[in-house]
Order: structure tokens, then sequence, then C-alpha cells
């Protein structure tokens, strides 16, 4: 925890951390003392406007001392009808009979409904949980462009570590966990001995449960990708679109390498989710297997609607995320639906007759690392040249697209960590916990790990990727709290698309400095 | 040092909150509805009361049954027990279970992944102990009720018939919960 100094520089006091705690105990010991909470209300019939419907279950009170319980209940106060399906019990609480049920309301002697809530200890514990600490200027000015990601892991190039893959970047919440493979296109190792730096640069808890290395032996002058369906392909020409055409014009330069010099849009003004497309044309292509190779990583539009959309929970977050582990079908249509929107990177081919044909997706999401995929196309026979890709406007950064030549598929070694560093300390638990799947490896803000792999004795001559698996928690922070907004948290899970119109005037206001922002608040130490 | 410094006194800070702190019952171990399973249940809330005759303090632990306007009717292992009213020194209500152990648990896991916090471990050791400990104790108490209460009408709403106690109920035929 840090702490502000009037003159504006931070400093931390460990005399302060233990006045807090004194102060905590005093406060616990003076103050009697306020997973889930009970809230009951008992109305009489005459009083049946006071009834809580939101209750899932109404208890009708018989003046006898029997009782129905239902479920999908109504009062009908004009009819004076009470009706629901559910149970009869009687005075002793046997099961009397069930079913559907309807009987007068004066033969009701009392109601009682009940309420189950996140209790407020549990959500104080989410928001520790979910820590909220002071930030710098950058994220008090733009509150979503705070640094957030999964793990970030960090390869040398030859000269100097490089980010070179964000794991698991959907799986924000535990029953979202995932695997995830992504390339290390630009790794070069040097030794047998090679290590991969796992970070935690957000305020986030990442949960890993393992990151093995993929290892596969290329062919001279060739490479190897990964398709979106976890195939692995040995590529032997590599052939650049002759022409290049976006919206913006000709898109070739930025698109002709796989350079860092990316090929960006900007968002729609009025709706979020508006598409553009570019056009490919290839002039000569060989017969055989082809596949186009995508570099590609997203903006922080995905970032940005995540963040705003836990902000709009706010407090209440801890329910929400709640709802969606106990596999709550509208919160997974909600997040299916968002996906659907947005999309990702659509791959169209042009056949003989002028028809675009959708061959896949690729949709590997994250706007960290730039990920390296390749899309089998479909044999369209000799002759084809054009390919369209559709997405959605502002959404993806594209560095680098090709056609390459698919000689065979092939099959990975997979490496598992041989040695794990905390910081500069052997982790022998760390390791133990990468190796065996029935455990997890939980890492904070701040924490990195150097995961070194034996590579075959040939070292130089295989293509790397590494495959995790896991997920994260974002910590809440104290400026998203400020935009609670039950409404809106709402409307982001039962109206999308209706989001993605509200929130894109708030978003072009912070799109340009977005990605600055974003970067110049990672966590470090 | 200063870690393990911080470290022991949270410990200690800990172990003395939830030993001193959190709510007890005497409800017997499976009696008490989970919030949720209180949704669905019809049975009276745990009820220990202490009263005073005059010549005599006795203690009544059972399921509330029932109040009405002198008496309130307890359901104890052997039958069912009217006390009078003004006779109530004081009692409590359990409601629910309030399963205050699992944030307890929380707690010791949060605390248990700071040290790999490094120097951070200062803080935020202490951070989980002392909110999480508060937190816990807090909850403990969420499904309790005191009284003398300033009204009964308040409390009947977790009687097993908080409509009142039915006419020409047969009470010798009352059954407990079954555990």
């Amino acid at each position: 925890m840090a702490f502000w100094h009037s003159s504006g520089r931070r400093y931390l006091r460990t005399e302060i951390v233990c006045l807090l705690l004194v102060l905590f105990t005093c406060l616990m010991l003076l103050d009697g003392c306020n997973v889930a909470t009970q809230k009951r209300n008992v109305v009489t019939p005459e009083d049946t406007r006071l009834l809580d419907r939101g209750s899932r279950f109404l208890k009708a009170h018989m003046l006898d001392g029997q009782v129905y319980i239902l479920s999908e209940w109504n009062v009908d106060s004009n009819e004076k009808i009470v009706s629901g399906a559910g149970e009869l019990l009687s005075a002793n609480r046997d099961i009397l009979a069930e079913g559907i049920f309807s009987f007068p309301l004066d033969s009701v002697a009392i109601f009682e409904t009940n309420r189950v809530h996140t209790s407020g200890a549990v959500m104080a514990m989410a928001v520790i949980t979910g820590a909220s600490v002071a930030l710098t200027m950058y994220c008090i000015a733009n509150p979503k462009a705070c640094f957030g990601s999964c793990p970030t892991f960090y390869v040398e190039d030859g000269e100097k570590p490089i980010l070179q893959a964000e794991g698991f970047s959907s799986s924000v919440a535990p029953s979202l966990e995932a695997s995830d493979i992504d390339a290390l296109y630009r790794a070069k190792p040097k030794r047998k001995e090679f290590d991969v730096m796992m970070k935690n640069e957000a305020l986030e808890t990442h949960v890993v449960r393992y990151a093995d290395l993929l290892a596969v032996r290329r062919l001279e002058g060739g490479r190897i990708f990964a398709s979106p369906d976890g195939a692995f392909w040995q590529a032997t020409q590599i052939i650049q679109p002759a022409r290049c055409n976006g919206p913006e014009g000709d898109c070739q330069k930025e698109l002709r390498a796989f350079d860092g010099l990316e090929r960006i849009s900007q968002t729609y003004s009025t709706f979020l989710g508006a598409k553009e497309t570019i056009d490919l044309e290839f002039d000569t292509l060989p017969d055989g297997n082809l596949g186009l190779v995508v570099a590609s990583r997203q903006s922080l539009l995905s970032t940005y609607l995540f963040y705003q959309t836990l902000a709009y929970m706010g407090s209440s977050v801890a329910d929400w995320m709640a709802q969606l582990e106990r596999d709550d079908d509208l919160m997974r249509k909600a997040i299916n639906r968002f996906d659907e929107l947005l999309g990702g990177i659509e791959i169209l081919v042009q056949d003989k007759t002028g028809s675009w044909i959708s061959a896949t997706q690729v949709c590997e999401n994250g706007p960290l690392a730039t990920d390296v995929r390749v899309v089998p196309l479909p044999n369209l026979g000799s002759g084809f040249q054009k390919i369209r890709l559709h997405f959605t406007k502002g959404d993806w950064r594209l560095d680098w697209v090709a056609m390459a030549v698919l000689e065979r598929e092939v099959a990975p070694l997979m490496l598992q960590p041989v040695r794990v560093r905390h910081n500069t300390d052997l982790d022998e638990i760390a390791q133990k916990s990468l190796l065996d799947t029935s455990q997890v490896l939980v890492t904070l803000p701040g924490d990195i790990y150097t995961l070194t792999y034996r590579l075959p004795d040939d070292f130089n001559k295989y293509e790397l990727f590494l495959k995790s698996q896991g997920y994260y928690i974002e910590w809440i922070r104290d400026e998203w709290l400020a935009e609670e907004d039950p409404a809106r948290a709402a409307m982001m899970f039962l109206n999308p698309e209706k989001a993605l119109h509200v929130l894109a005037p708030e978003f072009k206001r912070i799109e340009s400095v977005m990605e600055e922002s974003f970067w110049r608040s990672r966590y470090a130490r | 040092m200063r870690a393990k410094l911080v470290v022991g006194t949270t410990v200690c800070v800990f172990l003395s909150i939830l030993v001193s702190g959190c709510a007890s019952t005497t409800a017997p171990r499976g009696w008490l509805p989970t919030p949720g399973e209180a949704e669905k249940e019809a049975y009276g809330a745990w009820i220990s009361v202490k009263c005073n005759n005059g010549s005599s303090e006795q203690i009544a632990d059972g399921e509330f049954i029932a109040v009405r306007k002198e008496s309130l009717f307890v359901l104890t292992q052997d039958s069912l027990t009217a006390i009078a009213l003004n006779q109530v020194e004081r009692g409590k209500l359990t409601t629910y279970d309030a399963e205050h152990q699992l944030l307890a648990g929380w707690t010791t896991v949060g605390a248990l992944t700071t040290p790999s916090h490094g120097w951070f471990l200062v803080l935020s050791f202490p951070l989980w102990i002392i909110s999480g400990s508060i937190a816990t104790v807090a909850h403990s108490y969420a499904p309790i009720e005191k009284f003398p209460a300033d009204s009964w009408e308040d409390l009947r709403k977790y009687a097993r018939f908080p409509q009142g106690l039915p006419e020409g109920l047969d009470r010798r035929t009352m059954k407990s919960k079954p555990e």
C-alpha cells in the first residue's frame, strides 16, 4: 500500500502499517461485529403489495399450520388467488402434496419471502481479493487504460528478452480456465537450456496450471505455424500479397513483413461493432495445400469493454462473478454474444464464380503479444488469388499477412520446465506445481518466474511454441468503483448490441491515448 | 526479518480475532440450513433462551415454534415448551448457517499466497489477515438475532409458525426437524 505525501512524493512506512493493524484490532474489539446472507420478510394477505416479488420462493403459511412453498409464484390481489408450483407441507413439515397449486388469498395466514445475498463480508473480501490500489496519474486519468493482462511471456530474440506471448487471455474467471498455444516466432535459442520469463505485470492474480514448451523441427529454409485448431504445419514457401487494399487505401507496406509495423484502424464513432474489410491479391500461387499466415493482436477495445463491465458491476462484482461460476446460462450467453458481435478476423476466399467463401476465423485474444498463426485454406483449384479479411473496425492490429505452402502436418515435442526460478531464487515448489496438472501456481503483481526448458541438441533447428493453461482474476481498481451502475452492468449482459452503441462516444474520447496510458501503467517493482 | 515479524504479529492478531470474535451457536451440527436451504425450508430458527421465573434460572434450546401475546414456544428435544415472555432474561436466534469457516478458509488461502510478494508481503499479508478476519467475524453474526428485542413482532418471522401457534394444533404430536 502506498501513501501520497502532501509534497507529492510517495513513500512507504511500516509504522503506518502497524498503526493500521492496531486500529483494525481495536475496531473489531469495540464493535461487536455485520459466502451468503439471507433476508426474510413476512407480509399479511391484506398487504400483498409489499411482497418481495424478487424472492425465488413464496411460503404461504395457512391458518391450520400447513404451508405451501411455491416457486414461479403469483399473488393476484384482484382475483384474490395465490398460485405457483411446489409443495404443501403439514404442521410437522411432512410433504402432503407436490405439483401446481391455486388457492384463495383469504385462506392464507401470512406470507413469507426470503432473499439470499452475497454477504457484505464476502463483497469486502472480493474487493480485497480484487484489492484497490492507488495508481499512477495515467490510470486516474484513464481508468480503463490501466494495464491488464494474463501472464506475459518473454524470450530471447538473440539479443534481449522480448514479449512473445500472453497466455489464456480470455480466461478471466475460474470457470473460463482454458489452454492456449502461442508461437514464440522470434525466439532464437543460444543454447540447449532455454529460458522463458513468465511475468505478472498487472493488478491481477494469475493461476497457472502449466506452461509447456512445444518444439517442432523445421525444414531448412522453412517455418512451422500453428493453426487455430491446434495443429502444426510445416511450411516452405511464403508468398507476399501483390496488392493489399483497405478502407484507407494501400496497406501493403504494413502487412508485407512481420516487422512491428502494424496496420491499425479506429473504431466507428457510433457503433463499436462496425466491420471493415481488407482485400489481398496474390499474383501466382503454387498448387498444393495453402494456408494464410496472419500475425495479429487485438487493440484495447476488448480490454476497455471488459474493464468497463467490471466498473459498472462495481462493489457487486462478486455477485456477478459468482453467477458466472454457478454456470449461469444468461451470463454465458451474454459473454458469447459479445464474442459473436466483435468476433475474430474472418478469412474469406473468392472462388471461380466470384463468390466469397468463409474459411475460418482467427480469434487469438489479447492486446499485448502479436500472435502468428496459419489458417489452412480450402482447395479451390488453381487460379484463386483473392483473400478477404473481415473484422471489427478498430479491434485488430495486423502486422503481417502472407500465403504459405503447407507441406505436411507435424507433431511437436512437449517439454516441461526442468528448473523454475522465482525472481533469482530456485523455486522447486513452483516447478512441482507446473509439472502436476492437479496443482496450480498462483502469481501476484510483480512476480517473475523464469522457466528453463531443455531443448534437443540441434536446438536452433526447432520452431518453438508455448502451451499454457490457467485463468486470472482482475483486481478491482478504486477508480472503477466510482462508476458502479447496475443498470449499465445489466445492459452489458442483456443488450450487448446496445452497449456497443452507447459506449462508442466514451471509447472514442480515450481511444487515441489509451495505448500509451496502458503500457505506462504496467506493474513493475 | 521485518517480514517475519509482521507475519508473526498478524497471525497472532488473526487467531485472537477468530477465537474471541466469531459468533457461536448451540444448534446441533448440521441442524441449521444454509441461506439457500432456508429459502425452501419451513422450520423455525434455532433459539437459545435464558429465563428466570423468580426462583430459578432455566435455559431452553431448540426450534423456535411460535410467539403469542405473552408466551413463546420452543420445541426442545423432549417437548413443546411454553415460556412466559416476562420471564425471558435474554436469548438469541440463529436463523441460518453463516458458513463463516469458508471465509476463514478464504482468508487463510489469500494470506498464504502473499509470500510470493517478496517485500510486498509486509503489506499484503496483514491486509489479508486483518480484513479477512474482520469480514469473517462480521459474517458470522449475520444470522444472529438477540433479545430482549424491542418487539417480538420483529422476531416472529423466524418462527416455524410466524402467524402464531395454529388453533387446534395437537402439541403432543409436534415433531422436531430430522437431523
